[in-house]
């Protein structure tokens, strides 16, 4: 391992022409192997472990006075001047042993890296790099330096490769919802939940729908470049193409719908979905439900049930829709209010999400209450209570006359 | 002294210039505190507009860009993955390039990138010269402004005072900048809504825009809302359409003045795109007097439509075999573009995705 990266010309540099100046290089956990120097120039890293880029520095020492005055009145922005001197690269594709060859195509290797953002400066007789960004763990840094003198340019490079972060417990699916196995022909979306945060960017790969033959539906998702996450990172939105769900465009008459009524399927998640930390999940994941007719009815707030507890308890206010609606908006948009004030408590989701009931947080006092619900609300296919997934008129768009809220007043007795 | 001279008065000009970008379009110099960056799109003098969608915000920052020759420009940048991923001193799994433009000003190019794959990645906005240099472009010190999207999502308060976390984002697909107003599509993480939102820039202090809920019609009469993809914006006679492509691939318009808060909107269907491709940038150019709509697509390569009865066509109200609406093209050579905006009256900057899924920045001539 040394001598192989000793002994590798650097496209980047010009050839390595001599060894003898103190050339190291440093592997994560082992000691630093120094070869004798007839030079007393150092390269170190200071701060490797700090997660703040400011306080991460490559050092050089023992540079010559004249290549510090020099140094010295160069501009901070100036980096080609300094690059002549120092430069800090990344270590990639198949010279890194820490780089999955799967990442790097053949064309990674012909680029030559390019020098690191980040600022230079002299300091106490020394050249600093400070970079812009943290260093990544698990990356290999390789640090250039460029001595003249009068008879030959002299180029000592040590590498720094930085210990990869220690092992988590690997991420887990926690969730998919809808939670029922039984699912309308135009369900609109999955939400995969996960117990820690994910990586973006690999979403559509790692996600797959197979029917009861076991062979897979072809192009049944939206695939969005932004893929749609929660700020923590720890729920996706999987929407079904809507293109196939609805009725009159072309990719459903060219390819009919994704889901078929009356046919199994399962989604099944890949256990190489990546979490944050670039580890893969615990386990594949797989949810398998059969498909019933589709639902063109939207939510009636009139046709549920609600069962109120009586007054001075703290029973729960159980509301059951008659079928399920969708666990996000659940979680959001039903208030209890009596008068204008809302009603601390908490609610709970249950019976696959066809449930949702309500603790105050005090004892129920006896009085006129209303369950507020936002309009917004939508079933499984996308049907909300302000309007339906698709309109059956053609040319008739009216005037949005839905309310956004609608108030379901019950008694407490 | 000669030399000094002209430094000075190059720093005269630029304070000036600056000076009058701030003044003009009420910005204030700062750091923007971008959480993230996607979506970008360039307004008058350099101005740069970024999607910042993990605060349902966007930016409006001065790049101070404004000279330089887009005609002449050459773009050639293999592997661009790695060339940012090495600059940021980072791998290129672990960097994601999230848009791309070009500032019709200067020529130069314009990317947004995320540094890290998780929700905590580091937002970072790169600019390419036209002799293919990298440099960043400072967040730190710059004259911004900033836009809030109306009706960003609110924690309700239910439970025992406290504050449950609230998942719901609103993603934001494209922006552009039509007469005086930037607009902004995207969707939610969670209902099935359509909004297209209208931000009339400079922005005002609390500016939020007004957002129109947009629909679509189809062949055997129904209609939905569906979120938009991509737009572009595109003058029919002495009017100002929005030509935009919904998630589910009818390519509609509408004309930008019945864009009106409050208003529910239908747009008229003038081309179905088919399947198995969505669509992911596009733009109007001209070749020997007629205008095309060029369309950067997941999977079909890039189609350029005609435009010719754009202005007549009344929407796809009937079934009809195969395409239906304006004709267009596919050029099959251009497969695999995951970014395309207009360069110069003859070339398309496109980022292009190899065998070896390396995305390579190329110029290319207009089909």
């Amino acid at each position: 391992m040394f001598s192989h990266h000793l002994l590798r010309p650097l496209a980047s540099i010009g050839l390595l022409l001599t060894l003898g100046l103190g050339v190291a290089t440093e592997l994560a956990g082992q000691d630093t192997r120094t070869a004798s120097g007839e030079s007393s120039v150092t390269i170190r890293l200071d701060g490797e472990r700090s997660p703040r880029a400011e306080e991460q520095r490559f050092i050089v020492t023992g540079l010559p006075q004249s290549t510090l005055r020099r140094l010295s009145a160069v501009g901070a922005d100036n980096s080609e001047a300094w690059h002549a001197t120092m430069s800090v690269t990344v270590v990639t594709d198949a010279e890194s042993p820490n780089t999955e060859a799967a990442d790097a195509g053949p064309a990674a290797a012909r680029v030559a890296a390019r020098p690191m953002l980040g600022d230079y400066f002299v300091e106490e007789g020394a050249v600093v790099f400070v970079p812009r960004y943290p260093l990544r763990r698990g990356t290999t840094y390789r640090v250039a330096v460029i001595t003249k003198n009068a008879e030959q340019a002299l180029t000592l490079v040590r590498e720094f490769s930085l210990a990869a972060a220690p092992k988590q417990p690997a991420t887990r699916i926690v969730a998919v919802f809808p939670t029922a196995s039984l699912l309308p022909e135009n369900q609109l979306k999955f939400y995969l939940h996960f117990s820690s945060p994910m990586s973006r960017g690999e979403a559509y790969d790692r996600v797959k729908l197979l029917d009861d033959q076991g062979d897979e539906v072809d192009f049944p998702f939206l695939e969005l470049g932004e893929e749609l996450w929660d700020p923590a990172g720890t729920r996706f939105t999987l929407f079904f193409d809507p293109g196939r769900i609805k009725r009159g465009l072309k990719p459903r008459e060219l390819f009919g719908p994704s889901l078929i009524e009356g046919r199994s399927y399962t989604l099944v998640v890949d256990r190489a979905w990546r979490d944050a930390r670039g580890q893969p999940l615990h386990a594949a994941h797989y949810k398998r439900f059969k498909v019933a007719a589709p639902d063109d009815v939207q939510p009636a707030p009139s046709n549920w049930q609600i069962v109120a507890p009586a007054a001075e308890s703290r029973q729960p206010l159980v509301v059951s829709f008659g079928e399920p609606l969708d666990h996000a908006m659940l979680q959001r948009v039903l208030t209890v209010q009596q008068g204008k004030d809302t009603v601390p408590g908490k609610m709970v989701i249950s019976k696959q999400e066809s449930q949702w009931s309500f603790q105050p947080a005090d004892d129920w006092a006896a009085g006129e209450y209303s369950l507020v619900v936002d309009a917004a609300l939508e079933d499984l296919a996308g049907n909300s209570i302000g309007q339906p997934f698709e309109v059956d008129v053609f040319n008739q768009v009216d005037r949005v006359s839905t309310p956004a809220a609608v108030p379901i007043p019950f008694v407490i007795r | 002294m000669f030399r000094k001279t002209m430094l000075l008065t190059v720093a005269a000009i630029c304070c000036a210039y600056t000076v009058q970008a701030e003044s003009k379009y009420g910005l204030e110099t700062g750091s923007p505190g971008l959480k993230s960056a996607g979506a970008l799109a360039f307004g008058p003098d350099g101005i740069l507009f970024v999607a910042d969608a993990k605060q349902a915000t966007v930016f409006a920052l001065d790049t101070e860009d404004t000279t330089g020759d887009p005609s002449g420009a050459k773009f050639e940048i293999k592997n661009l993955g790695k060339a940012v991923a090495d600059m940021l001193g980072t791998e290129a799994r672990d960097v994601s390039i999230n848009d791309l433009a070009v500032n019709p000003q200067s020529g130069n190019v314009y990317l947004s990138v995320s540094r890290g794959r998780g929700p905590d990645a580091t937002p970072v906005l790169l600019r390419i010269d036209a002799a293919n240099r990298l440099s960043e472009v400072s967040l730190k010190k710059v004259a911004f402004s900033k836009a809030t999207l109306p009706n960003p999502p609110a924690d309700a308060v239910t439970g025992e005072g406290r504050r449950r976390s609230n998942k719901r984002t609103q993603s934001i697909t494209d922006l552009g900048f039509v007469d005086g107003q930037l607009f902004v599509a995207g969707l939610s993480n969670e209902e099935f809504a359509s909004k297209l939102t209208a931000i009339p820039f400079p922005f005002k202090a609390a500016a939020g825009g007004t957002s129109v809920e947009i629909y679509h019609g189809a062949h055997g009469g129904f209609e939905t809302r569906s979120p938009v993809r991509t737009f572009t914006s595109y003058k029919i006679g002495n009017e100002n359409h929005l030509l935009a492509a919904y998630t589910c691939t009818p390519l509609v318009k509408f004309k930008v003045a019945d864009l009106q808060a409050g208003k529910k909107l239908k747009g008229t269907t003038i081309a179905e795109l088919g399947n198995r491709n969505n669509p992911l940038d596009m733009f109007v150019y001209q070749q020997d007097g007629k205008d095309y709509l060029l369309i950067a697509n997941t999977s079909r390569g890039v189609m350029k439509v005609t435009t010719d009865e754009i202005g007549e066509i009344e929407g796809i109200t009937s079934r009809i075999a195969g395409t239906a609406g304006l004709k267009y093209e596919t050029i099959e050579a251009l497969k695999g573009v995951t970014q395309l905006d207009r360069l110069n009256a003859t070339h398309a900057i496109a980022l292009v995705v190899d065998e070896s899924g390396a995305a390579n920045l190329s110029t290319i001539a207009l089909p």
